[in-house]
């Protein structure tokens, strides 16, 4: 079968699918319940050939988005010819593909004249998925189990008939129904992938489809090699620490990566990273190649390498089985997403050697808590990760200030924070304060993003928190790079209303948590890159002026003098404090 | 249509026409960057001083001087040569400006600025045609206003769109359109309820209000007739619990039959067709947040007359011939001029070719060919795919 390829026609099929994609996730913020998935984005839509190949997709969270072909690959062998037209197959297990127990994949295979040519899927982070804890982020958890229902893939729906006994099972193990209603959402947007997917290759025949599918993976593959190519030839070692595995306080994992650069390929090697923790923090394979390829991406010239299957052959990749970054079964493994923070910091600490002015420097990793309780207003439970608290700052790179507020890097600044009004009408819980935190950014020539300050109070009594993430241990803050100085550590306290003060650990569940009580989170800053006092003492003082760096920091940072009653720059006593700096 | 439009950055909910807009026109002035190299607008010389060839005191480089210098304006009949143009002006401007600091001859000059104006504009189309995953070959172009049809063909041909219309008002293209337009008056009254427990009587008593405001307003727009007005009726709904609602149009006599049910039903179908699903064989409550009425006033259409069927010969029509550029070419040639005003339903010719009216003027590259419909529009088509397209046209 040869086709002439027509090149705009390879263009305008790349964008449609990505139109599709596109469409699928509008389905999913505009009808899901959950303020997650509605408001904070926190899922993955997708298309994929019949191989399992990604086609391409739409990664509002991209930790999220490159394990999907795994496990789709995994369904393609599992059922063989057994997929049929108006299948639906729901899957969340990390050991046949999965990236994260609470992130619920929904996958339809398509076809066209009896012929399978495809998947339409969404991975989203669902706010329960049974298991020992609302939420998921069981902090004990040593084993899938308690975890969550292990899903491997099964079908809700065969031929197109809902099969209810698998259903009843399913949702009679969850624990909130409106988890069961954005289920439903994301069945409606895989099936709006499928009919708009369908019209697409109906319109062009399957055979040249698939012709000119083929020669856009081709022609990605080789944008891929070209950006490799440029990159210098060596070995590059890199390597960053984990703390505290959520059972043994004090504990460190360090991660190792060899990244090999080869002519046009690119090898990731893990050897010598920690093993396996008993806890939960443990990577599963989708989230450790995830967090790989999301940190390559960053350090690429073209932010707009079309996302397929053809991006993804040029790169290699050695994870050590047993080790954290691809445990045996069945170890826990629901903070592993989280681990990419650690995974892209040994990735750019190694590629700083290949390309140190494409690298940033470390993000402040994440510090999240999901707040579980009930809502006396609507009688119902609710459960919501408080993602504007969570949000630190990036990393400073050579040229350009760190983003402030953009949250962890696995996220690629795709995370929204929720709007406070909506989420105050949403949950019974109040927000005091909400504002970026002064001296929280890694000082440097370019200084990192700016880290967040919030107090919000629980309205109801009985509540719960599971805190997950890291940055909380010394040491654990994002560092700077080139001479830039470190972002501030991540701190999370419950205020009871007795006076008493509970400071959380990085992993740790509380629970009964009364009525009145305040918490009190900050998310430290990102990485500062270049020596401070290059910085430009006019870009200091204003910084001063708005109240993102005081005067102290300023003048013990930067070597900058501020007047600390006009605010103004002090020119002489400025020059004097980075004079003596100089020698 | 989309309700979620962005003007300078700013998110509008107001339902709009999809609009992408792009600042290039006959004002944008020409100038070389600091890299040296040619860019034209988004600086406009505007309609005054308007471009140098006004002769109104500007000596700046227009998209316009450019059009002139290359043939494909008239100096001698620019609004049917109630307005001279000044060759000279425009010819020294693209000169001091473009020409002699790039070393290029004052043709030459204007050439790239005429492409460049070509480039930028296809540009524009590929963002909203190749950058979403349509094809923009399976598409008309439609030029309209005073000096697109000037550069219509050529964006096409860099696109490779067979087809062109150029309506024969072209340059009174959206006046035109705004006087054709119905008055439109929209009103909204929240009313937050679930379905099962909303009040009919209530809500029918809010649209009664909306509407009586509506034929108040629509009689003091000198809509009196009431056959000439119109209401639409509708209500956003959603599930309980999301975060979005979806708006759905009913029939007012639908709604007093059949009550509440009747929305969630129109509901539940909006949902499945935009949505790829809906919760109609479940319990799940719905959420009824606002009623909206739109109060339409028709105006009165003026009827198009079409035209009588001429031959294909288009020779009646002949006025000259002048020397124009040809981009393909790189060169100018002697093409034939064509009066646009007297062209006629049927007749068809080939490119290159100018067809000349009083506000408007086309121009017709070699790749392509004319017909004019019975509408007056001048069709132009790649001549290669246009035998099916010219089947059409005719009766």
């Amino acid at each position: 079968m040869t086709q002439d390829i027509d090149p705009i026609l390879v263009t305008v099929i790349q964008h449609r699918l990505k139109a599709i994609t596109e469409e699928m996730g509008l389905v999913m913020l505009r009808t899901a319940r959950s303020p997650i998935l509605s408001e904070a984005r926190d899922f993955v839509t997708g298309l994929y050939d019949a191989r399992g190949e990604l086609m391409e997709q739409t990664a509002y969270i991209p930790i999220l988005a490159f394990a999907v072909p795994l496990s789709i690959k995994y369904m393609v062998e599992y059922y063989g010819d057994e997929l049929y037209p108006g299948d639906v197959i729901i899957h969340n297990d990390p050991y046949t593909g999965g990236n994260q127990p609470a992130d619920v994949k929904i996958v339809r295979p398509i076809f066209v004249d009896d012929k399978l040519i495809g998947f339409s899927a969404i991975n989203g982070h669902q706010a329960d998925v049974g298991g020992a804890v609302a939420g998921a982020y069981n902090p004990g958890a040593t084993e899938i189990w308690q975890e969550s229902l292990r899903i491997t893939p099964v079908k809700l729906y065969e031929k197109g008939v809902k099969r209810r006994d698998v259903w009843d099972l399913i949702f009679g193990n969850i624990r909130f129904p409106i988890v069961e209603e954005d289920i439903q959402a994301a069945m409606g947007g895989c099936a709006v992938g499928e009919r708009e997917l369908i019209k697409l290759v109906e319109r062009h025949s399957h055979d040249r489809f698939r012709a000119h599918l083929e020669h856009l993976y081709d022609a990605t593959e080789q944008q891929m090699r070209a950006e490799i190519s440029a990159m210098p030839d060596g070995i590059y070692h890199g390597e960053s620490t984990a703390y505290y595995d959520g059972i043994n306080p004090g504990s460190e994992m360090g991660i190792k990566v060899a990244v090999t650069i080869a002519g046009d390929e690119i090898n990731f090697d893990f050897t010598g990273t920690a093993p396996q923790t008993p806890g939960f923090v443990n990577a599963p394979l989708g989230s450790s190649m995830t967090s790989v390829i999301l940190s390559l991406l960053m350090c690429l010239k073209d932010p707009d390498l079309p996302q397929n299957e053809g991006m993804s052959r040029p790169i290699k990749m050695h994870m050590p089985l047993g080790s954290m970054v691809n445990p045996e079964f069945p170890a826990a493994s629901t903070f592993g997403n989280h681990l990419s923070d650690q995974i892209s910091a040994a990735i750019f600490n190694a590629m700083a050697g290949a390309v140190p002015d494409r690298v940033t420097a470390p993000w402040n990793p994440l510090f999240a808590i999901a707040a579980i309780g009930f809502n006396e207003r609507i009688g119902q439970p609710f459960v919501d990760i408080l993602f504007n608290g969570l949000k630190g700052g990036g990393g400073a790179m050579q040229g350009v200030n760190g983003y402030d507020h953009i949250g962890l890097i696995a996220c690629g600044g795709g995370l929204l924070a929720q709007d406070p009004e909506m989420f105050e009408m949403k949950d019974p819980l109040f927000i005091h304060s909400f504002e970026y935190k002064a001296d929280s950014a890694g000082a440097g020539q370019w200084r990192g993003g700016l880290g967040v300050e919030m107090k919000m109070e629980f309205l109801g009594d009985g509540n719960m928190i599971s805190a997950f993430g890291d940055g909380i241990d010394p040491g654990s803050e994002a560092g700077g790079l080139s001479g830039g100085g470190a972002g501030t550590l991540n701190q999370g306290k419950l205020l009871y209303a007795d006076g008493k003060t509970h400071v959380c650990a990085s992993k740790e569940m509380v629970v009964g948590i009364p009525k009145g009580t305040v918490w009190h989170q900050i998310a430290g800053g990102g990485g500062g890159y270049g020596d401070p006092y290059k910085r430009p003492a006019e870009e200091v003082a204003r910084e001063v002026f708005y109240g993102l760096i005081s005067p102290e920091a300023a003048a013990g940072d930067y070597g900058v003098a501020i007047d600390p009653e006009s605010l103004a720059l002090d020119g002489a006593k400025t020059e004097a404090l980075r004079a003596s700096h100089a020698e | 249509m989309r309700s979620e439009g962005w003007i300078n950055r700013q998110r509008l909910a107001l339902p709009m026409l999809d609009i992408h807009t792009i600042g290039s026109g006959g004002g944008s002035i020409g100038w070389i960057d600091d890299g040296g190299l040619l860019r034209m607008g988004p600086e406009s010389a505007g309609a005054d001083p308007g471009p140098a060839c006004y002769g109104k005191g500007s000596d700046r480089p227009t998209c316009t001087d450019a059009n002139l210098v290359l043939g494909y304006l008239n100096p001698a009949y620019f609004l049917g040569g109630d307005m001279g143009l000044d060759l000279e002006a425009a010819r020294k401007a693209i000169g001091k400006h473009i020409a002699m600091p790039m070393e290029l001859s004052i043709e030459a000059a204007a050439a790239g600025m005429s492409n460049i104006m070509n480039i930028n504009m296809a540009a524009g189309l590929r963002e909203i045609s190749v950058r979403r995953g349509v094809d923009p070959r399976e598409f008309p172009l439609i030029v309209a206003g005073g000096a697109g049809p000037i550069h219509g063909a050529m964006i096409a041909l860099e696109m490779e769109i067979p087809l062109v219309l150029v309506p024969r008002d072209s340059s009174i293209f959206c006046a035109g359109g705004m006087l054709r337009s119905d008055l439109k008056h929209s009103y909204v009254r929240t009313y937050f309820a679930l379905a099962s427990r909303a009040d009919q009587a209530l809500m029918l008593e809010y649209l009664d209000d909306m509407e009586a405001e509506g034929r108040r307003v629509l009689k003091g727009e000198k809509v009196e007739d009431e056959s000439r007005m119109r209401m639409v009726y509708a209500a956003d709904v959603r599930y309980l619990g999301q975060h979005n609602e979806i708006t759905v149009d009913f029939e007012l006599a639908d709604f007093k039959q059949r009550g509440i049910e009747l929305l969630c039903e129109l509901f539940h179908d909006a949902h499945d067709r935009l949505y790829g699903y809906s919760l109609k064989r479940s319990d799940t409550e719905m959420e009824i947040i606002n009623l909206r009425l739109t109060a339409l006033g028709i105006t009165q259409k003026p009827t198009v007359e079409k035209m009588a069927l001429g031959d294909a010969d288009a020779s009646a029509s002949l006025k000259g011939t002048r020397q124009v550029y040809i981009p393909g070419e790189k060169a100018f040639s002697e093409i034939p001029v064509y009066d646009g005003d007297v062209l006629q339903y049927g007749n068809r010719a080939s490119g290159p070719a100018i067809i000349e009216q009083v506000t408007t003027t086309t121009f017709v590259p070699p790749e392509y060919d004319f017909i004019v419909d019975s509408a007056g529009t001048f069709s132009l088509f790649l001549r290669q795919t246009g035998d099916n397209y010219v089947k059409k046209i005719l009766p």
